[in-house]
């Protein structure tokens, strides 16, 4: 029915087009248009964000090579990045500011404004994100606690991907990529559309066998279907769905951890309807649906001489719904608010928990006052109040003042609380609430929501002429509640759940962090960043204290010559770290990595050829734990894009 | 904001009765008039349809020559489209025609080709482009008979508007289209002069529209609109803006109507001011029974920023009054380039 309304409404546009003379009149001059750059399309610029803000381009996102979404954090200051293989294969762990483990996140990381941190612990689907880097247009990286306006989870930072506008991508696009360590990628992408209508297909396939002394090979397919529909004056619609589907090898080979494949699948639909009343004034209502599932049931290796083994899955699923709504007034050019509203469940099966996981429901209410009061003070403030069936009702405060010291100076004050509520597995069971090092088995719903209480001060500078920018972050943080799964640290195999759960631990975080970006010509990028940061804990039940690199430095330079050739180098330092979980010590390294790359035109369309090599130096530093060893990696990519 | 001039425009709320009012006027004056044209009757209005926008533009020609011939002037009204053939006759009678819009312009041209001496004629809320074809087509020759106040700045003035709004920007993308394309070496030229770099892509149909961003958008530092129909249309300025919002390039626009949509300034000619240009005009060739002037651009003009979009792309402007008055300076320097002169040695854009 959709798709019919939805047909006969392009026909209509396309016959109305179609039918326009081509003939230059005063109409041109005389054209009403509707509000494209709407309050709640046009964001806060850097020097006027609550929040430093680092935004990943796709300049930066091809000169990186990355491609593995991950990777591309690296260059944001404040970030460490990780992998880890343990139990369901070869997994990314991206921290801010350290407090990072396998499986769990404290950042909150969206796809066009949808979470895809799993409800189960809340640790983010790296590997199932169901398109490739150079289908997102930016990626904004809110480098502190921002409930008020992230949402829920927007613990230490919010990372959110936003992908290009169908109209971005017309015509139709090919991408195949191979190297050593197994990589076959390939993409192909299709975009068209006409009268306001405007879609876009993107398939793709990435493979790779993870780290060279162990069994961590993956594969997905991906699939992602988007259209952006332009109905009318002020309304507009975005539909979006797709899906990954695919296998990690796991296993490092204990009784209950034996060498197999499991099976990963995911899918989503988005659907959301922007208003806008005027120019300063406007709202959306999304709905989106997130569904998860991970396959693995396997025979355990036989303990006990002539006893049958019973099949231990491992799996879990997740089913994710979540309604909101925003909306944006102004009163005036010095005043203008936000409010909104969500709904979300989280539906959780976890199998080996034997028992049944009782829904999450989480519902939020949020709002936002950006206040002009003079013309060189800024006020940011909000709120957010979050209620949810496992640790109640709580209220995630932000404010911020932003001083204009000069023209393109500015000085950023902010202090902000921000909430993590806990996991449904955190909080499920037999797992138990009690003061650090004696915990006690408590009924379900004792933990405490984690808190963070954020205290900053920034430094944003831009140099208009030389298309330079300077952003520098002074931190002291206090994070409490921190909650800890309890369990001997073993190397050997994987803990079954359940284990316990309690608010073990504090962390004191303070540091300093900056980033440097210089774009003075079309042809040339540099990128630079560092961070020194240090955490105090006492470390009751974790590495807390340790959990991030003293220091982290990152430069990423770019050079086009003669018009064909790119050039991009990426060198990455960071001093020794032991991240939380079953982690073992990480040590210094330095990584180079390199991209080189050729345009060229055929036929109707143009194409690149590039090699990229990572890890230039083939630096056989270890990751999270002593398997997962580094190595070099190259891999040559053919693109060739039809335009329309 | 507005220009300063020497009489300052009068802004007219369009409301629904003063509509309706300006509505009935230029009717009953359309029935008298061309039914049965009276002695006395010197001018003729002719628009193209009874719509706000040309009704404003009427109405501010009619107050603009109230004074002239001691009040006596008569002026007459009349809708291009109803204009029968029998009307063509009576057109003789006046001592000036002012057309209102491209559509009036045509219909009144070439009804007068069949006279052996045409009216003068003014033509008002015309693009130049569309002035210069039709001049020909119509048999017309560019003499001091027929006359026009563009609708479109010049580009001389769209550059200075660069250089006083966002002198750090100095690479200028630009997308022409079939309509917009005569205007290439103009452009390469008033760039230069301007020490602005200039990227320039040419489409031939709207397909090629995202293609020509994409090459266009990485080298510039903001994207400046010419009017096309081909380029800026009800479904080519969603993503225009879009796109280039992303890449967090500002739009000069050439409407008010960009401007709302999300340009980040605009430089245009109201409604209102194109009357008042016109009237002058008429006032003038009326006082002195005279020839017509050459074809001009607006010497009235507006200037406008989006001030959300500046904020949000973190852009330090200077206050709309400090640009027009900044714009204002250079006025005299712009005159329409004479067709047949016009610099066809420039083509030299990348």
């Amino acid at each position: 029915m959709r798709c019919a309304v939805l047909v006969g409404a392009f026909c209509c546009l396309a016959t109305a087009s179609a039918a326009r003379a081509q003939e230059l009149s005063e109409h041109e001059f005389l054209a009403d248009f509707p509000t494209v750059l709407s309050a709640s399309r046009l964001r806060q610029n850097a020097s006027e964000t609550p929040q430093p803000v680092t935004v990943i381009d796709q300049a930066m996102i091809k000169a990186s090579g990355a491609r593995e979404f991950a990777e591309l954090f690296r260059l944001v200051p404040g970030f460490t990045v990780s992998y880890v293989t343990y139990v369901k294969g070869m997994q990314p762990v991206v921290t801010y500011h350290g407090l990072g483990r396998e499986f769990f996140s404290r950042l909150q990381v969206m796809i066009d404004g949808r979470s895809i941190n799993n409800a189960t612990l809340a640790g983010v689907d790296w590997s199932e994100i169901p398109f490739a880097p150079e289908d997102i247009d930016r990626i904004e990286v809110v480098r502190g606690p921002s409930n008020a306006t992230q949402g829920i989870g927007a613990f230490l930072a919010t990372i959110n991907f936003i992908t290009k506008y169908s109209l971005q991508e017309r015509g139709a696009e090919a991408v195949v990529a191979a190297g050593n360590d197994g990589i076959v990628d390939g993409a192909a992408r299709f975009g068209g559309g006409s009268g306001g209508f405007d879609y876009r297909l993107v398939v793709g396939h990435r493979a790779d066998s993870g780290f060279d002394n162990i069994e961590d090979s993956r594969s997905r397919n991906f699939l992602t279907a988007r259209s952006d529909w332009q109905i009318g004056a002020g309304d507009s619609l975005l539909l979006q769905a797709g899906g990954t589907n695919g296998s990690n090898d796991a296993g490092l080979g204990g009784a209950n951890d034996p060498p197999r494949s499991v099976d990963l699948k995911t899918g989503y639909a988005q659907a959301k309807w922007e208003h806008s009343f005027d120019a300063d004034e406007g709202m959306y209502v999304q709905l989106y649906y997130y569904h998860f599932r991970l396959t693995d049931v396997f025979l355990p290796d036989q303990l006990l001489p002539g006893a049958s083994p019973l099949p231990i899955d491992g799996g879990s699923a997740v089913r994710r719904t979540d309604l909101e709504l925003q909306q944006n007034f102004s009163a005036g050019p010095n005043l203008r608010w936000v409010w909104g509203g969500s709904v979300r469940e989280d539906l959780t099966e976890v199998p080996l928990l034997f028992t049944t996981i009782k829904p999450l429901h989480i519902e939020r209410l949020f709002g936002h006052v950006e206040w002009r009061a003079s013309d060189k003070v800024l006020i940011n403030a909000g709120a957010m109040v979050e209620n949810n069936n496992i640790s109640g009702t709580d209220v995630a405060p932000e404010l911020a003042l932003n001083y204009q010291m000069a023209t393109d100076q500015t000085l950023r004050f902010s202090l902000s609380r921000a909430l993590r509520t806990p996991t449904v597995i955190e909080n499920q069971g037999q797992f138990a609430v009690g003061p650090p090092g004696t915990p006690r088995y408590g009924p379900p719903g004792d933990l405490l929501p984690e808190t963070i209480l954020s205290r900053a001060i920034s430094y944003v500078a831009e140099w208009p002429e030389q298309h330079a920018s300077l952003d520098i972050k002074l931190f002291d943080d206090d994070v409490h509640d921190l909650i800890d799964l309890i369990g001997a640290r073993t190397d050997s195999a994987a803990e079954t759940f359940p284990q316990n759960a309690v608010n073990g631990d504090a962390a004191r975080e303070r540091g300093i962090e900056g980033q440097f970006t210089w774009r003075p010509s079309a042809d040339n990028m540099l990128v630079a960043s560092a961070t020194f940061q240090d955490i105090a804990s006492a470390d009751n039940l974790d590495t807390y204290s340790t959990s991030a690199p003293h220091t982290t430095l990152h430069l990423l330079m770019s050079h086009r010559f003669g018009d064909v050739w790119d050039a991009s180098i990426n060198v990455h330092n960071q001093s020794a770290f032991r991240a939380d979980g079953y982690s073992e010590p990480q040590r210094a390294f330095t990584r180079v990595d390199l991209r080189v790359a050729r345009q060229f035109s055929f036929a109707r369309g143009d194409g690149e050829i590039s090699a990229s090599v990572e890890n230039l130096l083939d630096d056989h530093y270890t990751e999270y734990r002593h398997d997962d060893v580094a190595s070099r990696r190259i891999w040559l990519t053919l693109r060739y894009k039809l335009w329309p | 904001m507005t220009a300063p001039g020497p009489a300052s425009a009068q802004a007219m709320p369009c409301n629904a009765p003063r509509w309706r009012v300006r509505f009935l006027h230029a009717w009953f004056a359309l029935a008298a008039s061309l039914c049965a044209p009276q002695a006395g009757a010197q001018v003729l209005l002719v628009l193209s349809d009874e719509s706000a926008g040309y009704q404003a533009v009427a109405e501010e020609v009619r107050s603009g020559l109230k004074q002239s011939r001691d009040g006596k002037l008569r002026v007459d009204a009349a809708v291009a489209s109803r204009m029968a053939d029998a009307d063509t006759a009576s057109l003789d009678s006046y001592e000036l025609v002012v057309t209102i819009g491209l559509a009036a312009a045509q219909q009144t041209l070439s009804r007068e080709k069949d006279l052996p001496t045409p009216p003068r004629t003014l033509c008002l809320l015309i693009p130049r482009q569309s002035f210069e074809r039709l001049l020909p087509s119509a048999g017309r020759a560019r003499d001091s008979r027929v006359s026009a106040v563009f609708i479109d700045q010049p580009l001389s003035r769209q550059m200075d508007l660069l250089r006083v709004a966002l002198p750090e920007k100095k690479r200028v993308g630009v997308i022409l289209g079939p309509s917009s394309l005569d205007l290439e070496s103009e452009l390469a030229r008033q760039a230069r002069e301007h020490t602005l770099a200039l990227t320039v892509a040419r489409i031939t149909e709207r397909a090629g529209l995202y293609a020509a961003l994409q090459n266009v958008l990485p080298a510039s530092d903001l994207l400046l609109m010419l009017p096309d129909p081909l380029v800026s249309n009800a479904d080519t300025v969603y993503g225009l803006l879009l796109t280039t919002y992303r890449e967090q390039l500002p739009v000069i626009g050439f409407s008010e109507g960009l401007l709302n949509a999300g340009a980040l300034l605009s430089l245009y000619s109201t409604a209102h001011q194109q009357g008042r240009q016109g009237a002058e005009i008429a006032r003038e060739m009326l006082a002195r029974a005279g020839s017509l002037p050459e074809p001009q651009y607006p010497k009235y003009f507006t200037v406008r920023v989006n001030v959300s979009v500046a904020r949000s792309l973190g852009l330090h402007l200077p206050a709309e009054e400090a640009l027009a008055a900044a714009l204002s300076g250079h006025v005299e320097s712009e005159r329409a380039p004479d067709a047949a002169g016009k610099p066809a040695t420039l083509g030299d854009a990348p």
